[in-house]
Formats: structure tokens, C-alpha cells, sequence
């Protein structure tokens, strides 16, 4: 019974339409209390939630469909995480960091300066080895892109 | 309209100079992944604020009909759509281009793109009446219908399960409700941030959605010392090429009726164009989603016909079909026109320059995608690990640029981000863009709806009793139980065993 929960759980299908299922039920919950608690009552007809409160009942909908595919199909097997794939993984949340920092230091440097920083520690990243390469290519689009945006359809960088 | 007048724009050096350079930076602008047409039109308005009205649309216009075909070309060649329209196209013109025939992905895209384009410009031209008045006799709930049934088809085309597409689709529309509410005006969904107030703008979402969360994907392949997609020169015979013409003055006609109504424009045109490839086409070259060029023809050539279908309902009723149009609308009232149903008579000149530009553009969309793509495919065909840092600082600039606001950015790595887990778990990011753009139009249309058959004798009759809506229920009906996976192993189930009747008959004998 426990292994039967367990392979249930693992199914992706039923993962995902767990999710949605709260997420459904939050968002309903979520416009019935806005909708109710407005200091401007209107009528559902007008009301802003009225569109929520819908997308809220058909996402609780699909998310039973979603169970139901879970079901039709047979659970897969626990697949090992192979190291490959974690490492990869690894470089995604990396990436997505570095590209958070990217913003923060364009707020603190301005546009080239953090550019030039970033694109060096990226490329650097991906794999290539050679310094004046990366120093080039750094300097020359973080300055390509600052003529396109910031020259010629004047875009005003921070 | 008069021939003449156009043509008077077609002989114009300084009007073709500056439709040309419109284009050219159509071409780049369309091609480079993180940047739109949208947001290009959007900053010419500013250049062009000083220039004659006349001047100003030629410009546009090469910018519009150029852009919007070469977001195939970064759709083909890194699998990143350069505009929501160009989403079809990555469905088999990458998996094509992945094959090596990247040149022949490309060469479909430029002829059936120029086919669409010259179709949907002629379409303005010669049906802007007929046209205007079907579309004025639309009422909100068959513009809430006509987006649900997009929506549907989106996500029984999408996604491997219809019920992850729909799901999508429903992500989309969530977004796209976020901000001030466009019929009480009270700020919703917002959940006390400033910076959603004004809603989630378009273009980081989508630059998150199709250039961010690529980059994560990328990376999460671990392919990320290979190479993008080559570009090969091999011979294509133009003979072979025009093989789906036929095909694709259907698709045109698609794309020219779905662009004049207001909200469904180049995705909903190429979705269902596409929808329709894969019905009428028994035989493809390779099977629609593996590198079929019946594909790639259906979606270049509905999604340009768009073009000028888009057109239609902004100059004649002053509705824009798209983003796109909605900033020509501004650059019109800038120069003191004012789009509706007295344009055509008060404002003829304007209309010629828009017809010529477009129809120059057509003709620049031709001579440089066949001439510049080798050359815009070695913008693109850098090494992933150049490649890679660049289009993300070019999603991060291409995000700030539309409203110079780093929240933008922000929402951005957040569309990246959740695009990207999306993608792992099989869904598809392709109706969450639909959700996103036609949310707002389906949540007005369908409250205006509630609201005025509310006050009719029978509101059933009110909503859905008028031909153009029953119509639209059916077809909308019919997609969504078709799709339904319980009904669909019941048609599968019924083939098989009309094939197998023959088999049991001979087999009897």
C-alpha cells in the first residue's frame, strides 16, 4: 500500500496536478475574499474577480484531468539522478544567479561597467579559456549594444 | 485608394530609400533574439515624431512587414521565435534546420513570408469594406469566444497532453489579469507590489519566456560548449518550393481574417493555420513537428497575412489588430489623423504610404532574405558559449528598453525562470504568450457580455443565441471534447477498427 502511495506520488502528473490543484483553490479563495471584502461592492457581472474566480475553477478542473492522466498512464520508475544531469542543474541555478547579480551591479556601476563584469564571468563560465578573447568580445558587445540601445533609439541605461 | 497614389510612393528615391532602411533594421530587429517589433516601432516613434506622415509609414512599414518575418529566422535557427507570430515556425523549422537544412527552412520562410505579406496587403487594399463589415458585427462574446477557441487549439497543438496545454494557457491568462482592472479601474491581483499596478508588460515576458528561459534550457542540456544550427547553402529549386502555393493562399486567407480581428493576430493565425496544414496535408515531407515544410509554409504565410489583415479593422474602426498597429495608431494621432470609418475618405494620402511601404517592404523582405540571411545567420551562429552570455545581456537591455524601468528586468528572469521549469515538465510556453496577450481582450469582452445580456429577457439567447456566436460555440465545443483524452481513444479506437473490418473480411474469404 506504502510502495503504491509512494510510485503515486512520484508520477509527475499527479505532482503537477497537485500544485495546480492548490494553486486553483488558492486563487479562489484569494478573489471570493477580494471580491466580498471590496470597499466598492459590485456585482459579479462587473466585478474584477469574476475572471479569476473562473480561471480558478478550470484550473481545479484540469488539475483532476491532470490525476486522471496520472492515472491512464502507468507510474514510471524512480529514475536515479544521474550526476550529469544535477551538475547541469547546478550551472542553471548559476547562471540564473549570476544574471541576478547582473542586474543588482547595473543598478550600483551603470550599463558598461556591469556589462563588460558579466559577460567576462559568463563566458569565462561556459568554457573559454583564452583572456583577450573574452576581454574583447565583453568589451565590444557590451559597446555594440550600448550604440544600438543607448545611441540610436536613445534608451536611457541606468 | 488610388493605384496611382501608390504607385507615386513606389517611384519615390527618398520614400524606397527609407522603407529600405526600415527593413534592413527590420531584418536584425525581427532576427535577433530578445529584441521586437514591437519595441522597435515603439522607439521610431519618437525618431519619427519630426518626419512627414508619409515618410514615417514608409518607415514603419518595412520595419513591420521585415520584422515580422524574420522572427523565423531566430526561430528556425536558435529555436527562440524573434516575435509571438514566429512560435509556429520553431515547431518544424528548427527540428528542420537540427536535420542540416537550415537554408531550406529558411528559403520556405522567405517565399510563403513574401506570399503572406503581398496577400494581406492586397487583402487592405481591395477588402478593407467586406472585411470591416463582418468584423463590425461581432460582439464581445464572440471576441471571448474566438479567443477561447484559439486558446483551445493552442493547447491541443502544443503540448503532448491537452490538458498541460490548457493549463498553459490558463498561466498566461492569470498574468495577463494582473494590474488595473480595464472595466472598474481598481488595481487586481497585484498583491500590494507597485511595480504590477500597471500590469505585466508584454515584451519581458515574452523576452523571459522565449530568450531566458532558452538560455537555462540550454544550459540544463549541457550542450553548452556545441555549436547553433549551421546555415549550409544548398540547392532548393524554386519549383519545390512553390509546391505548397496553392496550399498557402489558404493560409493566407486564414491569416488576413483572423489579423482584422481585433486581439487574435499572428499567433492565433499561424496556430490555426498550422491546425489546418496538418489537416489538409495527407502526405508531409516528414511529419508535422519533425521538420515538415508544409509547416513552416503555413505559419510564415498566415502570420504576414496578418499584416495587412491587422490593418484593417485599426484604419477602419480604429481597433488595432495587434501591439504593432496600436503604435501606428500613436504615430497617427501624433501627425494629427484620426483612424475610423472616415479614414479612407479624409486621410487617402496616408493610406497610399501605408499600402506602398507595405508593399515595398514585401519586396525588400524577398531580396534580403535571400541575400542578408547567410549573413544575419552569423550574427546568430556564434558559439554557445559566446552566444549565450550575449543573448542574456540582450534580454536583460532588450527588457529595460521598453519602459526603462529594471522591474521589468526582474519579471523578466521571473518569466525565464518559471518558463523554464515549465519546459522540463512538458508544457509548453507557446499558450502561455496567447494566455498573456489575449487575456485582458477575454476577460473585457466577457464582462461586457454578462453585463448586457444580464438585462435582456432570456440572457441564454442574449449570449449565444446570434449566428456568428453559435457558430463559434460549436467549433469551440468541438475542439475542446475532441481533445478530451477519454473521446479521443474512443476515435482511435473507431479508426482501428474500420481498418481492421477489411483485414477480418479478407481473412473470412
Amino acid at each position: 500500500m506504502d510502495g503504491h502511495k509512494k510510485k503515486t506520488l512520484s508520477n509527475p502528473e499527479i505532482q503537477d496536478g497537485i500544485v495546480v490543484l492548490l494553486l486553483g483553490v488558492a486563487l479562489l479563495i484569494y478573489s471570493l475574499f477580494k471580491h466580498y471584502t471590496a470597499r466598492v461592492q459590485t456585482e459579479w457581472k462587473m466585478s474584477p474577480y469574476l475572471f479569476p474566480v473562473l480561471i480558478s475553477v478550470f484550473a481545479i478542473l484540469l488539475a483532476f484531468s491532470l490525476f486522471a492522466d496520472g492515472r491512464r498512464v502507468m507510474a514510471p520508475e524512480e529514475k536515479k539522478k544521474d550526476s550529469g544531469s544535477l551538475i547541469n542543474f547546478k550551472r542553471v541555478v548559476i547562471v540564473a544567479l549570476m544574471a541576478v547579480v547582473y542586474e543588482i551591479l547595473m543598478n550600483v556601476t551603470g550599463y558598461i561597467p556591469a556589462t563588460v563584469v558579466f559577460l567576462m564571468a559568463m563566458i569565462r563560465f561556459f568554457g573559454e579559456k583564452r583572456w583577450w578573447m573574452i576581454v574583447v568580445i565583453a568589451v565590444a558587445t557590451s559597446l555594440i549594444i550600448y550604440l544600438l540601445f543607448g545611441i540610436l533609439l536613445n534608451v536611457r541605461f541606468p | 485608394m488610388s493605384i496611382l497614389g501608390v504607385l507615386a510612393y513606389c517611384v519615390n528615391i527618398r520614400f524606397i530609400i527609407l522603407t529600405f532602411l526600415g527593413s534592413l533594421a527590420g531584418m536584425f530587429v525581427g532576427a535577433i533574439p530578445g529584441l521586437s517589433v514591437s519595441m522597435a516601432t515603439a522607439l521610431l516613434v519618437s525618431i519619427t515624431y519630426t518626419w512627414s506622415t508619409e515618410d514615417a509609414m514608409g518607415t514603419i512599414m518595412g520595419v513591420y512587414v521585415v520584422g515580422v518575418f524574420s522572427g523565423a529566422l531566430s526561430a528556425i535557427l536558435v529555436n527562440i521565435p524573434g516575435a509571438p507570430s514566429s512560435v509556429v515556425t520553431t515547431m518544424d523549422g528548427h527540428p528542420l534546420a537540427k536535420r542540416g537544412k537550415a537554408f531550406k527552412a529558411l528559403k520556405y520562410a522567405t517565399v510563403y513570408s513574401f506570399i503572406g505579406s503581398v496577400f494581406g496587403l492586397a487583402a487592405l487594399a481591395i477588402l478593407a469594406k467586406p472585411i470591416t463589415a463582418l468584423a463590425l458585427k461581432f460582439q464581445p462574446m464572440d471576441y471571448f469566444l474566438l479567443a477561447l477557441f484559439g486558446l483551445a487549439t493552442v493547447g491541443s497543438l502544443t503540448s503532448k497532453s491537452f490538458s498541460k496545454g490548457l493549463i498553459a494557457a490558463l498561466i498566461g491568462i492569470f498574468f495577463s489579469l494582473i494590474g488595473l482592472d480595464s472595466v472598474v479601474g481598481s488595481p487586481r491581483l497585484t498583491f500590494g507590489i507597485q511595480g504590477l499596478k500597471s500590469g505585466i508588460a508584454t515584451v519581458p515576458a515574452l523576452v523571459g519566456l522565449f530568450g531566458f528561459a532558452e538560455v537555462l534550457c540550454t544550459v540544463s542540456d549541457g550542450y553548452a560548449e556545441g555549436e547553433v544550427t549551421k546555415l549550409e547553402k544548398m540547392v532548393v529549386k524554386t519549383g519545390e518550393v512553390l509546391k505548397e502555393f496553392w496550399h498557402s493562399l489558404y493560409y493566407c486567407v486564414i491569416g488576413t481574417f483572423v489579423g482584422a480581428l481585433p486581439g487574435a493576430g499572428g499567433p492565433v493565425a499561424a496556430f490555426l493555420a498550422y491546425s489546418e496544414a496538418k489537416r489538409i496535408v495527407k502526405n508531409p515531407s516528414v511529419p508535422f513537428g519533425e521538420g515538415a515544410v508544409e509547416g513552416i509554409a503555413a505559419s510564415e504565410s498566415a502570420n504576414n497575412a496578418c499584416i495587412g489583415g491587422a490593418l484593417i479593422p485599426m484604419l477602419t474602426l480604429a481597433i488595432p489588430g495587434d501591439a504593432v498597429t496600436a503604435i501606428i495608431m500613436s504615430v497617427f494621432y501624433i501627425h494629427g489623423l484620426q483612424p475610423g470609418p472616415n479614414f479612407l475618405k479624409t486621410s487617402g494620402e496616408a493610406f497610399n504610404a501605408i499600402l506602398a511601404g507595405g508593399f515595398l517592404g514585401c519586396i525588400f523582405l524577398l531580396v534580403l532574405g535571400t541575400l542578408l540571411t547567410p549573413v544575419v545567420s552569423k550574427v546568430i551562429s556564434v558559439p554557445k558559449k559566446i552566444l549565450l552570455p550575449v543573448v542574456t545581456v540582450l534580454c536583460v537591455v532588450g527588457a529595460y528598453a521598453c519602459n526603462t524601468r529594471m522591474f521589468d528586468v526582474g519579471l523578466m528572469f521571473f518569466f525565464g525562470i518559471l518558463g523554464y521549469f515549465l519546459r522540463t515538465r512538458g508544457y509548453s510556453v507557446a499558450p502561455i504568450t496567447l494566455g498573456l496577450v489575449l487575456g485582458g481582450m477575454m476577460d473585457t469582452n466577457f464582462r461586457r457580455a454578462v453585463s448586457l445580456a444580464s438585462t435582456a429577457e432570456n440572457p441564454v439567447i442574449a449570449l449565444f443565441g446570434r449566428p456568428i456566436t453559435i457558430v463559434l460555440t460549436v467549433i469551440t465545443f468541438i475542439t475542446i471534447i475532441s481533445n478530451i483524452p477519454a473521446v479521443k481513444s474512443l476515435r482511435v479506437k473507431k479508426v482501428r477498427s474500420v481498418d481492421l473490418e477489411p483485414v477480418k473480411a479478407e481473412s473470412a474469404i
